[in-house]
């Protein structure tokens, strides 16, 4: 997965919001925020490939959960992330 | 001929060796603007003969979202700064050729078709100038009919053709003192203090209000369409996603994003937002009054 050019990770009085500002996303008018978990995830993937056990392997080194549930964790937020057309 | 313009405390210049008739025309929308050839301007707009366009990658178009009776504008990106096409409707043939240089501050302009095409695309030129010479300075452009009402400026939002202008109207007939500022592009400048104030501009759409004026945002409404009359204070988050879509800029630049980025974050902390539900009657100006001008 990657993710797709154009959107990008701000911050918005304090709160981590992906906004799509390239070329491409133009027409894109949504915001989409992120809580703290999948902000730092998101930050840690910025322009690079990764799937979900990079995901979970993030999520066990910076929150010491268990791989399992890292796992489960990631599946569903890089779900999301594809669902809403901001990954691929 | 040059001739020198401010507006929202932006001072420019646009020079053309043309008639007499097309610089009235002109006059119309930026007279109220005009000033004594000031020192330094912020930028340049000259329209010449002909242009030479260096090696272009074409960056953005509208061309696929284009609405009936809207310019058509591709922008591309050169080795010498932005260069833009623009097509006025039904036109057989291209208008206008713009390259602004890098840093924002001259522009060159080649027009071609009738008169009336040929003011409407230095008229969009002007605006992609200001837009790209100010970016950095707090300023931004809202697509918004604002109205003034006791000193303060209230700007209402929405898409083409979702009421903003039938809301301002329904204001002027029912909120007694309220005065239309600017029926399309206003401009937002956050001054020295952090007060975000709107100024009116010569970009106004199809509504000639060209007015030099200008007062502190006291409201920025987005226009929503329903069946009854409702404001509703919208959260942070809710206001810079209102704004955002409103504010045109060159945002396929990253420094453009960051720039838009960093004014809409100043006005959104000290700019109440809300939305209008609202049916098309001057009931809605007045539950609109009553919500957006408390203090």
């Amino acid at each position: 997965m990657k993710i797709i050019e154009g959107f990008i990770l701000r911050d918005i009085m304090g709160q981590a919001t992906i906004i799509g500002e390239g070329a491409a996303q133009v027409d894109f008018n949504k915001l989409i925020t992120l809580n703290a978990t999948a902000a730092f995830l998101w930050r840690s993937v910025e322009g690079k490939e990764f799937d979900i056990d990079t995901l979970a392997n993030l999520l066990v080194e910076e929150y010491g959960i268990s791989t399992e549930l890292a796992k489960k964790d990631a599946a569903h937020i890089a779900e999301k992330w594809v669902e809403v057309g901001i990954v691929k | 001929m040059v001739k020198s313009y401010i507006v929202a405390g932006h001072s420019f210049n646009i020079e053309a060796n043309c008639d007499l008739s097309f610089w009235n025309r002109i006059e119309e929308n930026y007279g109220p603007f005009e000033t004594k050839e000031g020192e330094r301007p912020l930028f340049s707009l000259s329209v010449c003969d002909s242009l030479d366009i260096p090696d272009k990658k074409a960056v953005f178009s509208n061309r696929d979202s284009v609405e009936e009776g809207f310019i058509t504008i591709d922008i591309y990106q050169t080795g010498n700064g932005l260069y833009f096409e623009f097509t006025q409707p039904h036109s057989p043939q291209t208008n206008g050729k713009l390259l602004i240089n890098g840093s924002q501050n001259e522009a060159k302009l080649s027009l071609h078709g009738n008169m009336l095409e040929q003011f409407n695309t230095l008229n969009t030129a002007a605006n992609f100038c200001f837009m790209a010479a100010t970016a950095s300075l707090n300023t931004i452009m809202v697509h918004s009919s604002t109205i003034i009402y006791k000193g303060k400026a209230y700007m209402f939002l929405g898409k083409s053709g979702t009421g903003k202008s039938t809301h301002s109207r329904m204001w002027l007939n029912s909120v007694e003192g309220s005065e239309l500022l600017n029926d399309d592009h206003p401009v937002i400048r956050i001054d020295e203090s952090g007060t975000t104030v709107a100024y009116g501009s010569p970009w106004s759409g199809k509504t000639p209000c060209y007015k030099n004026l200008q007062a502190p945002v006291g409201g920025i409404v987005r226009i929503s369409r329903a069946k009854y009359n409702r404001a509703r204070r919208l959260s942070h988050i809710e206001s810079y996603a209102s704004l955002m879509p409103s504010c045109p800029n060159l945002v396929w630049e990253k420094q453009f994003a960051e720039y838009k980025h960093a004014t809409l974050q100043k006005i959104i902390a000290s700019v109440p937002c809300w939305v209008m539900e609202c049916l098309p009657n001057e009931d809605a100006a007045k539950v609109c009054c009553e919500s957006v001008t408390k203090p």
